[in-house]
């Protein structure tokens, strides 16, 4: 039986859930439903416990009202029948039984159908006397309460049902002790509830239907006034996000003074500010960009006349004097740097002006790093810094754009050979599915905390006060990374004062596809412990 | 999970909610309170019932006891006679189908003949008094004969008397009925509606005071005895009242069907409803404590008490009770000469003048006897007399009227070589009786002389006639034998050809009645033993008292009686009456009527002349 329940319980939850699914979900999205559902459920609570208290209590009263008309009128009966079998003291005298009839058939005034009741004289204790009633009612004289009324002497009350041939009805048994000359008998007085069990279901039919449409009405209204609330705020969502996307001169519609209304207005109010800011800083950042850009291109056609002129002059210069000769190769020294420089300007203003295009290839990376390697072994050499690369034996193909991927490890390379203070440098490649990366570590003095992201700032410097020794424009890690960004890679760097520096660049496989792990690690293994060193190894992520 | 239980704990309260209001289909036991005290004890029995079969040690007790088994509530009766009698007879002995017993008054005490073997067999002497019905009813008798004889058989001294055979019939003494029984006087209206009339009626003793408004009730619904029928109109056939009457009761409370109330044919303008509450009132005088409230179905409950109206429906009372109305003397007169005197008997000492009505000339004068009566009627009060006269070897009867102060002329009737005294019927008092000729004869004030034909038997033989206070039952001598007739008042009075009794008297013959309470007549006669006698009789014969023993004179011819008023207890029967020679009034120490107690008499009266003493009934 209980397992039975259960199982059902259990099924009703699993359909339950799967209607809970969806609901669940729209519970999550729309304030809209859950007010309204809110609502309904709390005034479901409230109107049908109300509607149980109206129900009950008028039951009760009805219910009250004919208990206490019962027993009067039975008060009225006992009295009667008491009064009429006091003088009888022997209970099988022949009159007591007809005055048993009597007395029951004048209580009953003709019977329910008469409007009367119905009445029954029994004798429990007196076997000689037969009950008097009008029909047979023993099945609504229950043993409980035949006990109580002629045993325990007690005046009681209790409903039954039974069904007389017309269908189940309710009677409400009334019954008390009778004493007469010959010891008592029992008097029930017995009423048929058919008039309040109607009027009860009379009550709570009304009572539910007022409840139910209560409860809609009251869902109605807090949809329509939830409405009123939600949809200016909806709209100001959707105007937030299509202001978030870029269409600055969307606005929300003001209409009346309400709250809503000055929402509106400060909302429009803040989208036009944003906007003017936006246009603003936009105008001031194209100004500079262009500013870099002509200021660049306007400094090459002298350059080259410069430079020409330079060239003649160094390529004299053993004709003149060493003083002079060596302020040639100086100048020489300097139009190269400022030749180097004026080119990563140009470089950095096409990619602030958006003018960057990616133009990837399936490559193969293993003869890329090896190229870039070789390239900078004479640096390397001067340097007295060597250089340990560990390839894959497998090429390790990816849809990147060569040139570019060059142009960052020659950076990152050149730099850790600058930085590496004659110990060696590592550069490793790794893949995996759906990354290819290039680790490249120097062991020179390290990074400061905080300084992983600063390296990639413009015209950035470890120590202002130390002096340029290689010709570094201060750009190139700036272009690196724009290199990267452009590819959908990532480029990071990690150091410790004393333990040297790591770059890692991470590249997608697939050129235009998310990154979401390197196959190489930024920490180099062989790294002490952060809280070693009391240096917390960060990471800067780099989304496209 | 949280939310499985939430959703668990809103099923259970719909479902709580739906089912909870209403009216359950079945509750526990709801205790109220306790049941009602059952209050102050009942009566527990007016009196207690016969003594048993094994009260008696002595044949003599235990001959008593068999005679007094019957006395009870009458569905146990035969039981218990049948109780006396020894296993082996008891098989015949039966009393019938109704609870009849036969009840008989001993002449002498009962004679014990010894047939050995500790038997003896007893012989009674009886007078069949009558039948004794469930009704509480003595009826003519149905036993002929005077002698009774069963055989009892015990030990002297011993409690093992069986009757070991039974007489034929069950009997019933007289005395156990005087002992065991209540006398109970009921009425009924009269015909015409116009007074109730009584019917004496014997309440067991045994029965519980409770149940004895009840018993009653159920006697008024059953109806009068036969001989009755013709003079009262009894309650219709229908009637019927279903409920006990409860008492001891402030209010008695009475309740009947509807048909109670429907008039009898030919009777309308009449308030049966109240006529009812007074027939009640009166059944029930000595159980109303209060007041008595009737209900009829569809009726307003009327509430009746001891009101005028409620003396006035009984003719036999004259007064409300009261203690002055106990003293009170009638009006007594007698003849000297054949003048009417007042005797000293009479209220202020019998000094007052004579009633209006007989000062006129020539009406004092030559009577014989007189009857002189008075009643109230609406206008005022009115009296008349009857007075019997002889002119030339003829009866004549001389009647005076008198209404308030306006005395109307006499009027004389008739020539008969015989005639009676003269009485008259009341309520109203328009008619009168007299004997004349052996034959009944109704006069009215205004002289108009008819025969009443009585039934046979009777007519022809009338010796005497007298006339009970309510005006609708007579009696009348016959043959020495006193019947009661109930008759009818229209135009004329009528005597049905059954509605007549005969009253059993100890008397071997009766020579003069009269009426002397509601239910009781005075005889005089020869008892048994031929002595003169004088007996108050209830009119059944079951309750019998001599007035007068040793008085040796000559047979009465003249026997008046005052009739006691219902209502006024603690009553003496008021009797006179005259014998060749003298004139006695009961009502005294010295019965005897002297000369001197004849006021205003002529000088050198003797008390032999004093004759034919009255009584002025109102």
């Amino acid at each position: 039986m209980l397992a039975a329940a259960l199982d059902l319980w259990r099924r009703a939850a699993r359909r339950g859930a799967v209607v809970a699914g969806p609901l669940h979900h729209t519970w999550r999205r729309s304030l809209h439903f859950r007010v309204v559902a809110i609502t309904l459920v709390t005034s479901s609570l409230l109107v049908s416990s109300f509607a149980y208290l109206v129900a009950t209590q008028s039951t009760n009263i009805l219910l009250d009202r004919t208990r206490n008309a019962a027993l009067k009128q039975l008060q009225v009966d006992t009295d009667y029948a008491a009064e009429q079998l006091r003088a009888f003291n022997q209970a099988y005298d022949q009159q007591v039984q007809t005055s048993l009839r009597n007395i029951a058939s004048y209580l009953s005034r003709g019977g329910p159908e008469q409007g009367g009741a119905i009445v029954a004289l029994t004798a429990s204790k007196q076997p000689y006397l037969r009950t008097a009633q009008s029909f047979d009612v023993s099945p609504l004289i229950s043993d409980d309460l035949a006990h109580q009324v002629a045993v325990d002497s007690r005046v009681s009350d209790q409903i039954r049902t039974h069904d007389f041939g017309a269908g189940p009805t309710k009677y409400l048994v009334t019954g008390s002790p009778v004493p007469t000359g010959f010891g008592p008998i029992e008097l029930y007085y017995i009423v048929p509830l058919t008039t309040e069990d109607q009027t009860a279901g009379q009550i709570r039919t009304m009572v539910l239907l007022t409840g139910a449409a209560l409860v809609i009405l009251l869902g109605v209204l807090s949809a329509l006034v939830t409405r009123l609330v939600v949809r200016p705020v909806r709209v100001a969502a959707r105007t937030a996000q299509r202001l978030s996307a870029g269409l600055l001169d969307q606005r929300m519609a003001v209409r009346g003074e309400d709250d809503l209304a000055l929402l509106a207005a400060s909302f429009n109010q803040m989208a036009t500010n944003l906007q003017r800011q936006i246009v603003r800083l936009e105008e001031m950042s194209r100004l500079q960009r262009r500013f870099t850009s002509d200021v660049s291109h306007e400094l090459r056609t002298p350059l080259t006349t410069v430079r020409m002129a330079a060239d003649l002059i160094f390529a004299e210069r053993d004709e003149f004097d060493p003083a002079v000769a060596r302020a040639a190769e100086l100048l020489q020294a300097e139009l190269d740097r400022f030749e180097g420089l004026l080119t990563d300007l140009l470089e950095i203003s096409r990619f602030d002006a958006g003018f960057a295009m990616l133009d990837a290839e399936p490559t193969d990376l293993v003869p890329v790093v090896r190229r870039v390697v070789e390239r900078l072994g004479g640096v390397s050499a001067r340097a007295g810094v060597p250089i340990e690369v560990s390839l894959p034996e497998t090429p390790v193909i990816a849809e990147v754009d060569p040139r570019r991927v060059e142009r960052i490890l020659r950076n990152l390379v050149g730099n850790a050979v600058e930085h590496g203070e004659g110990r060696p440098v590592s550069v490793a490649l790794g893949a995996d599915d759906s990354a290819v990366a290039v680790t490249v570590r120097d062991r020179g003095i390290g990074l400061r905390p905080g300084e992983e992201k600063l390296v990639f700032n413009r015209f950035w410097r470890a120590d202002p006060s130390r002096a340029r020794q290689t010709g570094g424009t201060g750009l190139g890690l700036s272009i690196s990374l724009e290199d990267a960004r452009l590819h959908g890679g990532w480029l990071e760097a990690w150091g410790a004062p004393g333990q040297g520096a790591q770059f890692r660049l991470t590249l997608p496989v697939r050129a235009g596809d998310r990154l979401t792990s390197s196959p190489l690690r930024l920490v180099p293994p062989d790294a002490l412990p952060p809280n070693a060193i009391e240096v917390r190894p960060t990471t800067l992520e780099v989304s496209a | 999970m949280r939310r499985r239980t939430v959703l668990a704990a809103a099923a259970a309260a719909l479902a709580v909610g739906l089912t909870g209001c209403g009216i359950p289909d079945e509750t526990q036991v709801r205790d109220i309170g306790p049941g009602p005290k059952s209050g102050k004890p009942t009566s527990r029995g007016g009196g207690a019932g016969p003594p048993s079969r094994e009260a008696a040690t002595t044949k003599e007790s235990f001959t008593t006891n068999f005679l007094a088994a019957g006395a009870g509530e009458p569905d146990k009766m035969e039981l218990r006679i049948k109780g006396f009698v020894r296993e082996d007879a008891r098989e015949d002995y039966t009393m019938g189908r109704e609870a009849k017993v036969n009840l008989a008054r001993l002449r002498k005490p009962p004679v014990y003949t010894d047939l050995g073997k500790e038997t003896w067999k007893v012989s009674l002497d009886v007078d069949h008094v009558g039948v004794l019905d469930a009704e509480g009813s003595v009826g003519p008798a149905e036993l002929k004969g005077s002698s009774v004889e069963f055989t009892i058989s015990g030990t002297e001294g011993d409690n093992n008397w069986y009757v070991t055979d039974p007489p034929e019939s069950m009997l019933l003494s007289t005395d156990a009925l005087a002992q065991f029984y209540t006398p109970h006087t009921i009425y009924f209206w009269s015909a015409d509606r116009k007074t109730l009339v009584p019917d004496a009626r014997y309440l067991p003793s045994e029965l519980d005071k409770g149940r004895q408004p009840t018993q009653i009730v159920e006697w008024l619904t059953k109806g009068p005895p036969d001989w009755l029928e013709p003079a009262v109109s009894p309650l219709n056939d229908n009637a019927k009242s279903n409920q006990n009457v409860p008492y001891p009761k402030d209010r008695l409370e009475v309740a009947f069907n509807a048909a109670a109330a429907e008039p009898p044919p030919g009777i309308d303008n009449v308030d049966m409803v109240l006529q009812l509450g007074q027939q009640l009132m009166w059944s029930l005088r000595s159980f109303v404590q209060v007041d008595l409230q009737l209900s009829l179905d569809g009726e307003r409950a009327r509430t009746f008490t001891k009101d005028q109206a409620f003396y006035s429906a009984n003719a036999a009372n004259r007064a409300p009770e009261g203690p002055e109305e106990e003293d009170a003397q009638p009006e007594r007169f007698a003849l000297v000469g054949g003048k009417i005197y007042r005797l000293k008997g009479s209220p202020d000492g019998g000094t007052q003048p004579l009633p209006r009505l007989l000062l006129a000339d020539g009406v004092n004068e030559g009577i014989l006897s007189a009857a002189l009566a008075r009643e109230a009627t609406d206008e005022a009060l009115r009296t008349a007399a009857a007075l019997v006269t002889q002119k030339d070897g003829k009866f004549q009867l001389r009647l005076v009227a008198a209404v308030g102060d306006g005395t109307e002329a006499p009027v004389t009737s008739g020539g008969f070589t015989s005639m009676g005294r003269a009485v008259w019927l009341k309520a109203p008092m328009d008619v009168g009786l007299v004997v004349a000729n052996k034959q009944l004869y109704q006069f009215t004030p205004q002289g108009r002389l008819d025969r009443v034909p009585l039934p046979a038997g009777i007519d022809g033989n009338v010796a005497d006639v007298s006339a009970a206070p309510d005006g609708r039952r007579i009696a009348v001598l016959a043959k020495g034998q006193v019947y009661v007739l109930g008759i009818a008042r229209g135009v004329k009075v009528e005597v049905e050809d059954g509605s007549y009794r005969q009253v059993p008297t100890p008397l071997k013959s009766a020579s003069a009645v009269d009426w002397s309470e509601e239910t009781k007549v005075v005889v005089a006669g020869t008892s048994h033993d031929d002595k003169p006698a004088v007996w108050e009789v209830s009119i059944d014969g079951a309750l019998a008292e001599q007035q007068q023993v040793g008085d040796p004179g000559g047979t009465v011819r003249h026997l008046v009686a005052y009739p006691d008023d219902p209502v006024v207890s603690g009553f003496t029967t008021k009797v006179m009456y005259s014998r060749e020679g003298a004139a006695f009034d009961l009502d005294g120490v010295n019965p005897t009527i002297e000369a001197g107690e004849v006021m205003g008499a002529p000088d050198g009266v003797t008390p032999a002349q004093v004759t034919a003493p009255f009584f002025l009934l109102d």
